[in-house]
């Protein structure tokens, strides 16, 4: 990235950046940089991104600019990212089908007694 | 390894010359070429061999105008035999993949058909012809540039098919100023039907729609879109026309048709004979829906330009909350993201009229029984900013005879304070978050944490009462690292516990608070102590609850094994964070 991180708020908005590229191949410096620069420039700035494009919405809700990317892995359907913090919402199946459906219960927490 | 594909169907515009002038011309001023060169065939061989070389296969390539009779007789026939043969090289990986392959097709206004007879008789060209339908109206709009009219000729130029076994069919666009002569029209349809070659059970109606600058013709309202409808049906049921009257007529609406697509911008291509792409014709010259040039842009950039630009401009109007309610979605999609900008409206500017179709025609259009998942499914995919309002209430990954973990909860009363998402408010740095059961919430929030964060939890009055002892109860607190380990018999791999805590009711009334109907617990220093053994690269996770619901969450547990198999994650009101060491960075 061009610029450095001054500031705590720079820091956790280039590590939210860096979240993303986990999550999507084809993140490239420029576009990297280019989020970076429009999520510091107004707190309603956000990220929205989906299995197939991500977008700089403005505070007024606009699409300013979408990129085309390319998921890494199959476990999620969208990412919102904002000042907030960042949301991941794991991959929806259909509950027509018979495989599971999306929560977010994911991630392996027990609530076995032998952990209590 | 079988290579993959991707199929697109491609509008090919191979002169921009025509030989007419109708009044309402989307095309206006453009309806010339200004250079007659080998381009009409070369701009086509190139793209194709382009898009082949990217693994891009046109299933169906139409030439459509300008006027594609406008073309000489050996240009015209060039170009045909280039497609014939194009079908031919290619017919078993279109077939293969489930595209029919017809005969080359063109879309003409009919006017210059006997000029290119020889070449429609040999290739069994499939002819699509514009009329205005009634024809009253034809001879007033449809003229030549040198203000001829052109019924007689077209008509003639028709029976000059008699005996073609091509497939020939005609459209008619509908406005306003159409709509009020109903009677006429239902009159000039018998008249095709009885004095020409032309099987109008294969004939189209398109509902019209108008630009700003629009002077000629208006767009019909959608009552008058229904009205219409209803009057032709009356008109034809029950008559040898009922056939074309269910099924092709309206068929503009069905799932046919590019309006059918989620994101029309990855199939439907229009190219023009300098090389530029757009949308269709609809988005023809208009930079909204300009892809790129084959000539100077990468097959890759001009199929991203496709999606991104329809992607955009469906977005541009947002979503009408109606259609939510619209057991149609599935097959609508909210309609032609052109006409929407134009009207400026956020959904199908025939969205009555479509609605009408299909309640009719229930065999064929039958209502979506998983409308609040397609709904999800859409929005996800073009909407996603909006999405998570419409995630699908109904989740099912259990057998229909067991109990949901929702039909638990809410018979339960006590458990549903495990699951309630308004008792436990964290406040980091200011910026407040609603905590939510990890099972029940459809996202993971991540929020950032560094070593100077002030940290407190709101708890809501009554949570730590709600029991027979209260000076017995006590939050519970859970820190687990975002790095995994291998936990017990299960020998399941799982987040690691870092710390438990509780602190007791007594103890957390005594604090302050600056939220009513909330107590207030200071966080920050007993989270300090551990986040050296939190984990840089992975998100942590932290959950919250009393001890008391806890308790009844593993009596619940034993007690009920839907419950439990439906629970095997911590249930608790949770969020994940990322730690951040300033000191490191």
């Amino acid at each position: 990235m061009d610029k450095k991180p001054k500031t705590y708020n720079d820091i956790i908005r280039m590590k939210k950046c860096y979240m993303l590229t986990k999550y999507y191949t084809n993140i490239t410096e420029n576009m990297f940089d280019e989020i970076y620069q429009f999520l510091a420039k107004s707190e309603k700035s956000t990220v929205v991104a989906n299995r197939n494009m991500l977008s700089l919405v403005d505070g007024r809700g606009k699409v300013v600019k979408t990129y085309p990317v390319t998921p890494s892995t199959t476990s999620f359907d969208r990412i919102n990212l904002d000042e907030r913090g960042i949301s991941v919402i794991p991959h929806y199946t259909s509950y027509s089908s018979s495989s599971s459906s999306g929560s977010s219960s994911n991630n392996n927490n027990n609530n076995n007694n032998n952990n209590r | 390894m079988d290579r993959e594909y991707k199929f697109i169907h491609l509008l090919y515009v191979p002169t921009m010359n025509c030989n007419m002038q109708c009044k309402y011309c989307y095309l206006k001023e453009n309806t010339v070429d200004l250079e007659q060169d080998e381009k009409y065939l070369k701009t086509l061989e190139y793209a194709v061999e382009k898009f082949k070389e990217a693994n891009v296969i046109p299933f169906n390539i139409s030439l459509h105008g300008g006027e594609v009779t406008t073309l000489s007789k050996i240009d015209f026939r060039n170009i045909i035999k280039y497609i014939a043969d194009y079908y031919d090289d290619n017919r078993k990986i279109i077939e293969d993949n489930g595209f029919k392959i017809g005969a080359p097709h063109i879309k003409t206004n009919l006017f210059n058909l006997e000029k290119h007879i020889d070449t429609i008789k040999e290739f069994n060209v499939s002819i699509s012809g514009s009329l205005d339908l009634p024809f009253s109206l034809h001879e007033e709009y449809r003229i030549t540039k040198g203000n001829q009219k052109t019924l007689s000729r077209i008509l003639n130029n028709i029976k000059l098919l008699e005996g073609v076994p091509n497939k020939k069919k005609v459209s008619a666009t509908i406005f306003k100023e159409h709509y009020d002569k109903i009677e006429e029209i239902i009159e000039d349809i018998k008249f095709l039907e009885k004095n020409t070659c032309l099987d109008m059970n294969d004939f189209n109606f398109m509902i019209g729609f108008v630009t700003e600058d629009e002077q000629i013709l208006h767009a019909m309202t959608q009552e008058e879109q229904v009205d219409f409808y209803n009057k032709i049906n009356k008109a034809f049921e029950n008559t040898s026309l009922e056939y074309g009257l269910k099924n092709t007529w309206f068929a503009e609406f069905t799932p046919a048709y590019c309006t059918n697509c989620d994101n029309c911008g990855e199939k439907f291509f229009l190219l023009e004979r300098n090389g530029d792409i757009y949308s269709c014709v609809r988005g023809q010259k208009n930079e909204d829906y300009y892809y790129g040039n084959i000539y100077n842009n990468s097959v890759e950039e001009i199929l991203n330009n496709a999606k991104i630009k329809i992607y955009q401009n469906h977005n541009k109007m947002g979503f009408n909350d109606e259609c939510n309610n619209c057991k149609y979605l599935y097959m609508c999609k909210t309609g032609c993201p052109y006409v929407k900008n134009i009207y400026k409206i956020n959904q199908s500017y025939t969205c009555k009229l479509q609605q009408q179709i299909y309640r009719d025609n229930k065999e064929i259009y039958p209502t979506d029984e998983n409308n609040e998942e397609s709904v999800y499914l859409y929005l996800n995919k073009m909407h996603p900013s909006i999405s998570k309002k419409y995630y699908p209430k109904l989740k099912g990954n259990i057998e229909e005879n067991i109990p949901s973990l929702a039909e638990i909860i809410q018979n339960d009363n006590k458990l549903q304070n495990i699951y309630s998402s308004d008792i436990f408010i964290l406040d980091i740095d200011g910026k407040e978050y609603k905590l939510e059961s990890q099972i029940i919430k459809s996202e993971r929030d991540i929020v950032y944490i560094t070593d100077d964060s002030k940290v407190k939890l709101y708890i809501k009055h009554g949570i730590l009462e709600d029991c027979e002892y209260p000076q017995n109860n006590s939050l519970y607190i859970m820190l687990l690292s975002g790095d995994t380990i291998k936990y017990g018999d299960e020998q399941r791999v799982k987040q690691e516990h870092v710390m438990t805590h509780q602190i007791y009711t007594n103890t957390i009334k005594k604090e302050k608070s600056n939220k009513e109907g909330f107590y207030c617990v200071e966080l920050t220093d007993l989270l300090r102590l551990y986040y050296s053994k939190l984990s840089i690269d992975n998100p942590n996770n932290i959950f919250f609850t009393t001890s008391e619901i806890r308790d009844y969450h593993y009596y619940k547990q034993k007690n009920n094994a839907y419950y439990h198999i439906q629970t095997i994650n911590l249930p608790f009101q949770n969020i994940e964070f990322c730690y951040i060491d300033l000191k490191e960075e």
